[in-house]
């Protein structure tokens, strides 16, 4: 809401400054968005009139125009706006001036004639954002004063961003008010007058949807002179307000809105047919708006329709047939209550928010239509002229919203806000605020809200009142109660920020990508149950995720790009994934890496990271929170995206928790990481955070361990999991630990096989192993495997 | 006599031309070996008169403690030779960097949001949680915004076409969390949230903090009190400047909005928007079946890049989304 400081002191005037008034506003709710000025600095523009115009003999489209400026000197300026005319008041940039465009007016020649200055559009004087032809100022103007005089531009727009509860305010009478209550002072209420009806015609009125419509105001004016002009004031009433000018009849309706907040409606009378006929529309009725929009209307729409068919779409906006033109002469003119609900979400559904449908939709004072009608006839008198006929009103009482009688409490002011507020002070202030108070009891009153506050319907919305108008800032401060109820960390968030911080801790970044992504890039992985927007930012944002992965490759790639040498990256969030029964909002912690794997310096040989790196990191991972003794690793051909021959699913105590390979190079590709070896990890956080139990002691042997390394060659195509697997199975209680320490293939190895050194400590617990014993242990693992995988060992 | 002074001058002179240990313990055994010189001396007393002898033999004990204590001397200036040259042989450049280890960051929505919930669970809040994807009467309904509420428009909300959405604040979580548990309840709620709106100063997903407060005796002194605590704790800085002002949210009444005072680089002092916040309404209540005459609360919600971008004086929001390492790796926790 943009209201203009001088217009507001027309109705109400506090002994404040603009920035003060301003603040105010603010802390009453009212929020101050901005304060600008309503016009740029306008110096050496002027008011002048054209007192004879010649054609220009050069150039058929400038005019060489006489201008007056109140002094004996006529000055000579050449002009090609097409509605120079003699006679015509205009603002002239005089020699000097610089127009808020930056451009400087000086003496010139314009095809050979001298020209003194510019005569101005509203555009080229910053007033507009476009304009046709030079300004038309109020022929009554002195000729010579300063146009920032003339227009009384020394104003100040407050741009209000009013809350959706506050609708009483969209207008300078709300405004008014608010303002009249928050300083107590008096408000100057404009104009009541009431026009004596001219003549008796009248245009019958038929309200069939009395629920949506519960009062409806018309009134037929004859004769108008519809391309009158309308007068410099109230376009720059509109102007300040945000309106454009369009015409004088439409301009007093807006201008109406403006100043009352009842949006108001002109039909040119000649294009009715038979009645007004407030209905709902027909299905797939048409209508051609007033923007030249054609739709087709359902029958949740209300329409404002004559015997024939629908004319507008109330309180949105009217349709261009039955619009009034530059030569109407008959007009008939609205004026009506439409119930928000009915309103709501209408202009929406045609992709259209007018200044009209914004108000109904939050709620116009259903009292006020009959006033409105009646200011909008007085000014369409005055500038447009007309012979007025009475005003017709057809209204349900039953349908109006009814006036709400609230218990306020002095107690339940206490129990809220937490302050003991005197009586007479609440009384007060519900008067200045404009409703009907009651004292019940000493301790209750009965508060009747005004109708234009909606917002007013329960005893909180004044005990909110209370608060509003003594100040946020005067309210008290209390500590919070302790509680001893212990706190539960049921969604394990001090469990995952320490998982965070593990990651981080590896090398990785955290990053966050967006929850949708384009669906090309899910089809890389599993897109099974991905669910899609309807209304998408763009279709690069379209899809629901069903994996991390596609947002994490795509964030390593633009590091990447950006001469990064590596990127590894995780990132802790959900995945959606539509199944029968639901959608499942899976958390996952999940994690890319490529690229060099140590930072390059002298110490340690620069090298490309691979599978093995991030396996390693995992394994610390599930080490560092008790789960590393429950993990296997299942090599797996079958995910989605990944490379088959590098790709495994994480099993924890037979469950599937994760999922870790290097990219397919194919989607490594799509994902803008062409020739990289990328690795990427994917856990289920909910199987990450399953506390562990307690630690239990144990003791460990007090006799010697005995390390022995045996060198096996195998096929290369046996996983060493199963090698190691097959010695496991043989259930040695003297064996602690196996580690392979080394995997050769290469010169000494036979073609096709590998070489796999395995180191083992043996100890027992009752007694130091003998030499007899553990020769026993290794032959029977040396033969176990001989046999298992024709494994051979190598002498050493 | 003067045989065994010389012996002991000889000595003294080839102990101090040993170089190292091994010469040193040569001479050790030439005189005092179980055949070294001095050692004969000894045995040569026999052949001495006894009124001799004691004064021989203490003399010659003289003599071989003497070459004795020159030894131990000599042999621990070349022990502290030999470690000085052991040392100087192994130093190293100490100068040169150390083997060097990537160093991972956590991003800083992580750490806002960590930071913003262990203040919180200080006083006494617990972590609660609720989907992303929510039907209407979470999101909405619920919080007292039927259907063509004009709040609604203030919430450009993503839809999917069975009607579910993509909930647009973490306010939603309130309803889920009071449906399922009785009064008195604390909770925050962290979480993404989404709104159809992309510009420099918007992003279609970004992060809030709900906070809900239920009890018997709670009220709006209370609420500002906590709030005042919480965004003094989170700056770091008692004298923050905060004020609350009046301002709509369907779902609380009072409702307030919270500024805090906010200085520029060159010390320009503005309120800028921080907070939303206030007493549950009395509708939201009813639709989760908690007695309004019985509990009251409050309820608040903080934009977690807001505060973020404040602290670590970010500007522009997609910063946060972009995840480029020159941005990420400044945020180390």
């Amino acid at each position: 809401m943009k209201v203009s400081e001088n217009w507001l002191r027309e109705w109400v005037d506090p002994k404040v400054t603009s920035n003060e008034l301003g603040e105010r506003l603010t802390m009453a709710g009212l929020e101050l968005d901005a304060l600008n000025s309503a016009a740029p600095n306008l110096n050496g523009v002027i008011v002048a009139r054209i007192d004879a115009i010649e054609p220009h003999p050069d150039a058929n489209k400038l005019k060489v125009c006489q201008v007056n400026v109140g002094d004996d000197q006529l000055r000579q300026i050449v002009c090609g706006a097409n509605n120079a005319r003699i006679g015509l008041v205009v603002a002239l940039a005089t020699e000097g001036t610089v127009l808020p465009g930056g451009t400087q007016i000086e003496a010139a020649q314009l095809r050979g004639i001298d020209s003194s200055g510019m005569l101005c559009s509203s555009a080229e004087l910053g007033l507009d954002e476009d304009s046709e032809g030079i300004l038309e100022l109020d022929s009554d103007l002195a000729l010579g004063q300063s146009l920032t005089d003339a227009l009384h531009l020394n104003d100040l727009i407050f741009d209000i961003d009013l809350t959706p509860n506050r609708a009483d305010c969209l207008s300078m009478q709300g405004v008014a008010r608010e303002v009249s209550a928050l300083y107590q002072v008096p408000l100057t209420q404009v104009s009541n007058a009431k026009v004596t009806n001219d003549c008796d015609d009248v245009f019958s009125i038929e309200v069939q949807a009395s629920e949506q419509c519960p009062r409806y105001c018309g009134r037929v004016i004859k004769n108008v002179n519809a391309a009158a002009t309308t007068p410099v004031w109230m376009r720059e009433k509109l102007r300040r307000g945000g309106i454009r000018s369009i015409s004088i009849i439409v301009d007093i309706c807006n201008y109406v809105m403006l100043e009352l907040g009842q949006p108001m409606h002109a039909f040119d009378l000649e294009k009715l047919n038979g009645n007004v006929c407030v209905r709902m529309a027909q299905a797939n009725e048409p209508l051609v708006l007033l923007d030249g929009q054609e739709i087709s209307l359902s029958t949740d729409n209300l329409v404002i329709a004559d015997a024939r068919k629908a004319l507008a779409l109330a309180g949105v906006m009217g349709g261009i047939e039955s619009a009034v033109q530059l030569d109407s002469s008959d007009i008939f003119l609205e004026s009506a209550y439409f119930d928000a609900l009915a309103i709501a979400g209408k202009a929406r559904s045609f992709g259209l928010h007018t200044e009209s449908s914004h108000r109904f939709e939050r709620g116009v004072d259903p009292e006020l239509a009959a006033q409105a009608i009646e200011r909008a006839t007085v000014l369409i008198k005055e500038y447009a002229g007309g012979v007025v006929g009475p005003v017709s009103e057809v209204v349900d009482h039953s349908k109006l919203p009814q006036a709400v009688q609230i218990t306020l409490n002095l107690a339940s002011v206490t129990r809220v806000l937490g302050i003991e507020p005197d009586a007479t002070e609440i009384k007060n202030m519900m008067e200045n605020l404009g409703c009907g108070v009651e004292q019940s009891s000493a301790e209750e009153f009965v508060v009747t809200p005004p109708s234009y506050r909606f917002d007013l319907s329960i005893e909180a919305d004044l005990v909110e009142e209370v608060a509003r108008t003594r100040g946020y800032d005067q309210m008290p401060t209390a500590p919070l109660a302790v509680s001893s109820k212990r706190i539960a960390d049921k969604n394990n968030s001090e469990v995952i920020f320490s998982l965070q911080q593990k990651l981080a801790g590896l090398g990785y970044n955290e990053a966050v990508t967006f929850s949708f992504t384009e669906s090309k890039y899910c089809d890389l992985f599993s897109a099974e149950g991905a669910k899609t927007l309807a209304n998408p930012i763009s279709s690069e944002l379209a899809t629901m995720r069903t994996s991390l992965w596609p947002g994490l490759c795509l964030a390593a790639a633009y590091n990447l790009k950006r001469q990064q040498p590596s990127a590894r990256l995780f990132e802790v969030g959900r995945k959606y994934i539509e199944k029968t029964g639901g959608i499942e909002q899976i958390d996952v912690i999940a994690g890319v890496a490529t690229g060099q794997v140590y930072p390059r310096q002298w110490g340690l040989s620069s090298r490309a990271g691979d599978f093995y790196d991030v396996k390693g990191d995992l394994d610390w991972l599930f080490d560092s929170i008790g789960m590393g003794n429950s993990i296997v690793y299942r090599p797996s051909d079958k995910i989605q995206g990944l490379h088959p021959g590098k790709a495994v699913q994480i099993f924890a105590d037979g469950t599937c928790i994760g999922l870790l390979g290097g990219l397919h190079p194919n989607v490594a590709n799509q994902l803008n990481l062409p020739n990289k070896d990328v690795v990427v990890f994917e856990l289920m956080l909910k199987e990450m955070t399953v506390s562990q139990p307690a630690t239990q002691f144990q003791a460990w042997s007090k006799f010697p361990s005995v390390p022995r390394d045996l060198t096996f060659t195998v096929d290369q195509s046996v996983p060493v999991q199963a090698m190691l697997d097959k010695i496991y199975s043989l259930q040695i209680n003297q064996l602690q630990n196996i580690v392979v320490f080394a995997v050769y293939q290469g010169k000494g190895v036979p073609e096709g096989r590998k070489s796999v050194s395995l180191g083992l400590i043996l100890q027992d617990f009752s007694s130091t192993l003998t030499d007899k014993q553990v020769e026993q242990i290794m032959t029977n693992i040396i033969s176990l495997l001989a046999e298992s995988f024709e494994a051979q060992l190598r002498n050493a | 006599m003067s045989e065994l002074e010389d012996l002991l001058q000889q000595a003294v002179t080839e102990i101090d031309a040993s170089a190292n240990l091994k010469d040193l313990d040569a001479v050790r055994v030439r005189y005092l070996g179980k055949k070294g010189l001095v050692t004969e001396q000894l045995k040569a007393l026999g052949k001495l008169s006894a009124e001799e002898r004691p004064a021989a033999g203490q003399r010659i004990n003289e003599v071989k403690q003497s070459i004795q204590s020159r030894l131990e001397d000599k042999a621990s200036l070349l022990q502290a030779a030999a470690v000085a040259e052991k040392l100087v042989s192994e130093s190293i450049d100490v100068t040169l960097p150390g083997r060097q280890r990537a160093v991972g960051t956590l991003h800083p929505v992580t750490i806002t949001l960590h930071k913003i919930q262990t203040l919180f669970q200080q006083y006494g809040f617990e972590v609660a949680d609720g989907p992303e994807i929510e039907d209407d009467f979470h999101n909405f309904e619920a919080l007292n915004i039927p259907p063509h509420h004009p709040a609604r428009a203030m919430h450009d909300t993503f839809y999917f076409d069975d009607g579910l959405l993509l909930r647009t604040h973490t306010s939603s979580v309130q309803i889920r969390t009071m449906e399922n548990c009785t009064p008195p309840v604390r909770i925050i709620a962290p979480g993404r949230v989404y709104r159809c709106d992309s510009d420099i100063t918007h992003s279609p997903m970004f992060h809030q903090v709900e906070g809900l407060c239920v009890d018997t005796d709670v009220n709006f002194a209370q609420l500002k009190g906590l709030v005042i605590e919480f965004l003094h704790a989170f700056f770091e800085n008692d004298q923050l400047g905060i004020r609350f002002r009046p301002s709509y949210f369907p779902f609380t009444e009072p409702s307030a909005e919270v500024d805090i005072e906010w200085r520029d680089e060159q010390g320009n002092s503005s309120w800028l928007e921080v907070m939303g916040c206030g007493m549950v309404h009395p509708n939201v209540f009813a639709q989760v079946g908690i007695d309004a005459t019985r509990f009251n609360g409050f309820a608040f919600g903080l934009g977690v890049e807001r505060l973020a971008m404040l602290y670590y004086g970010v500007r522009d929001l997609r910063m946060f989304y972009e995840n480029d390492l020159r941005f990420l790796n400044q945020f180390v926790a």
